[in-house]
């Protein structure tokens, strides 16, 4: 909570009363300390990247970068024209819809929560728990439920269904990879939506109830405004969190011999590609263009709703 | 001496205990049921049976022996009787051994060493950068400040990937140093982390330091007696985010470390003994009770500090 609000105030402008600055040893000692995380966000996140960008226009032998040799756009063109590429982007959009889906369960959990519930605290620590489970044992949990011999899901269903890995249904796989991302991701949504609700108004409530105003009414004029800007961060971190796949793929979906991930390659999702290409192939040329793809198309996704951020926290 | 000083400390501690816990509610007469809240129930009911069903699931089956499962046509609800295989060979097993050591354990020791040194270093780091902003005068402060937290804002998460190139020519990939990556970035203060605690600090009230600084303490011991005590909630809130993090982080393991198995984490031991098991025979206890081990101590600590937990991860998770 404290952290989204640090966010909305964001006001350098400090009134601080103009001092004149003495040169004490102290000041140079808190000057050379507040360069620790520039010096190492550019040394660790920023020369890799930039790394990164230079390498797309080159070749080079198993990721040495003394072997670089200049290419142009060679690696463009191949990645462009690699139909595993697309493939990767198609499932990957398929999953990230289940962002929306997220969304939509933890704002109505939060909202039934806030209902005056008997039990209510409990609830939310039990719902809070698959935010501390890592996506690696999740996706566990869930290759045992979809199991197809003696799975839960199919006994229930009196089935032999091969969820996991049916090459004529490949579509399968991405259902169970969805429903693990569904289980897992609505916890932290209903923990900051259930903070902002906490902090909505409630005489306004009261005001509406006065004037006869119906749940929907309340909800649309009074709840939702209230939770605009928690909601937008939600959105935001969901973009980048939805376009980012790759625990749980890579569990329910692992490699094969051939570097096939799933039946028909559908459990290969953009971040899948990277890491298969630019670490497990050592091609990271080719890997730095697809990062760099995923970069750009995440800023883009992301951009109308950082402008709706900012709008919202003018207002 | 230096009584000023644990006064307003004094205070400033009471304070705080006050406001926690003043919220006393008084009780509401009972409302009539309506269809609306019996709604209510039924969805939060259902919700509850899904979030814990899963984990039932893998409990019931983790306890099933061997045996049941080669004759079982399908899921077995309820075992005719419950064994410890599945956990004995977790710790058994020759092939998920390293060194003597059963393998998850040896990952569960490695992840909390590669998740806790640069963790706290982090945080003291960050705390001390947030410290100097707060308190330190010296030239451009505001102008520094500003670009470390655009700094921050630049979504570098498409880029998870990249950074092995870099650590590949460093020669961090190779032998004992393929740990490097994964510990040595996080050593140092991090702009997100500054940028969350600056606030906090903002918000206590300087004429404690003034007050400090009147009694003759200098910068490290204000830092060490006075700011790290009084900020400890807001480093408890990110220390939780940070392990939590590190806890679960399976991507990172799995580019660096998966060649040397004596420093395997605990993700990637879990990952790559299942997926070990499920070539050959399949064992569902095995994978069950591996899955289980693997949640239940986070969960453990979760659920006695659970306050904790929430509270700071909606207040860290705000830096993402």
């Amino acid at each position: 909570m404290g952290g989204i609000k640090a966010l909305e105030k964001l006001s350098f402008a400090e009134s601080v009363p103009k001092r004149k600055i003495r040169w004490k040893p102290v000041s140079w000692l808190c000057l050379a300390l507040v360069f620790t995380p520039i010096i190492a966000y550019f040394l660790f996140n920023g020369f890799p990247v930039v790394l990164s960008f230079i390498s797309m226009f080159t070749d080079m032998q198993a990721n040495d970068i003394t072997t670089m040799e200049w290419n142009g756009f060679d690696n463009f063109r191949q990645v462009f024209t690699d139909p595993k590429f697309w493939g990767s982007w198609k499932s990957t959009l398929i999953l990230a819809t289940s962002q929306i889906i997220t969304l939509l369960i933890s704002l109505v959990i939060a909202v039934l929560l806030e209902q005056k519930v008997k039990g209510a605290k409990i609830l939310q620590i039990i719902f809070f728990i698959p935010y501390i489970c890592s996506g690696v044992a999740v996706a566990i949990m869930w290759m045992w439920v979809f199991n197809k011999d003696l799975g839960i899901l199919n006994s229930i269903l009196g089935q032999n269904i091969d969820w996991l890995n049916d090459s004529d249904r490949p579509m399968r796989l991405i259902v169970c990879v969805y429903i693990t991302i569904v289980w897992q991701a609505p916890a932290y949504g209903i923990v900051m939506f259930k903070a902002a609700l906490k902090n909505v108004n409630p005489a306004l409530y009261e005001a509406a109830s006065l004037d006869g105003a119906n749940a929907f009414y309340k909800f649309w004029h009074i709840t939702l405004p209230g939770i605009k800007s928690v909601l937008l961060f939600l959105l935001l971190a969901s973009v980048t969190q939805g376009l980012a796949v790759f625990d749980s793929v890579l569990v329910l979906a692992p490699l094969d011999w051939t570097q096939t991930a799933g039946p028909d390659n559908v459990g290969l999702t953009v971040n899948y590609y990277i890491y298969l290409q630019g670490v497990y192939n050592d091609e990271m040329e080719y890997a730095a263009v697809m990062s760099w793809f995923l970069f750009a198309v995440t800023f883009l996704i992301s951009f109308p709703i950082i402008r709706a951020r900012n709008k919202a926290s003018e207002g | 001496m230096q009584t000023k000083t644990l006064r307003i400390l004094n205070n400033l501690q009471s304070d705080g205990l006050k406001s926690s816990d003043g919220n006393f509610k008084p009780r509401k007469k009972r409302e009539p049921v309506s269809v609306g809240r019996i709604a209510t129930y039924v969805v939060l009911g259902l919700y509850t049976l899904w979030i814990l069903a899963p984990f039932m699931i893998i409990l019931i089956s983790s306890f099933t022996p061997r045996s049941e499962f080669e004759t079982a046509k399908s899921f077995i609800w309820w075992p005719k009787e419950f064994s410890l295989e599945g956990y004995q060979r977790l710790f058994t097993n020759k092939t998920f051994n390293v060194g003597g050591i059963p393998m998850l354990l040896r990952g569960f020791l490695n992840t909390m060493w590669i998740t806790l040194i640069p963790l706290a270093s982090g945080l003291l780091q960050s705390l001390l950068v947030a410290y100097c902003y707060w308190q330190g005068k010296f030239p451009f402060k505001n102008s520094l400040f500003m670009f470390t937290v655009t700094l921050m804002f630049i979504p570098l998460g498409a880029f998870g990937f990249v950074g092995y190139m870099f650590y590949d020519n460093l020669g961090w990939t190779e032998g004992w140093q393929s740990v490097l990556p994964l510990v040595v970035p996080g050593l140092f203060a991090s702009a997100s982390t500054v940028f969350f605690l600056r606030p906090y600090l903002d918000g206590i009230s300087g004429e404690i330091v003034e007050a400090a600084r009147i009694d003759g303490m200098n910068f490290w011991q204000i830092f060490f007696t006075i700011v790290l005590p009084l900020s400890k909630p807001a480093l408890i809130a990110q220390f939780i985010f940070g392990f939590v993090g590190g806890y679960n982080n399976y991507a990172g393991a799995l580019m660096y470390l998966v060649d040397e198995k004596s420093l395997w984490t605990l993700q990637l031991a879990v990952q790559q003994s299942v997926n070990y098991m499920m070539e050959g025979d399949f064992d569902y206890a095995f994978q069950c009770a591996t899955a289980l081990l693997s949640m239940l101590p986070l969960i453990i600590v979760y659920l006695i500090c659970q306050k904790f937990f929430i509270e700071g991860i909606s207040f860290g998770g705000g830096k993402e």
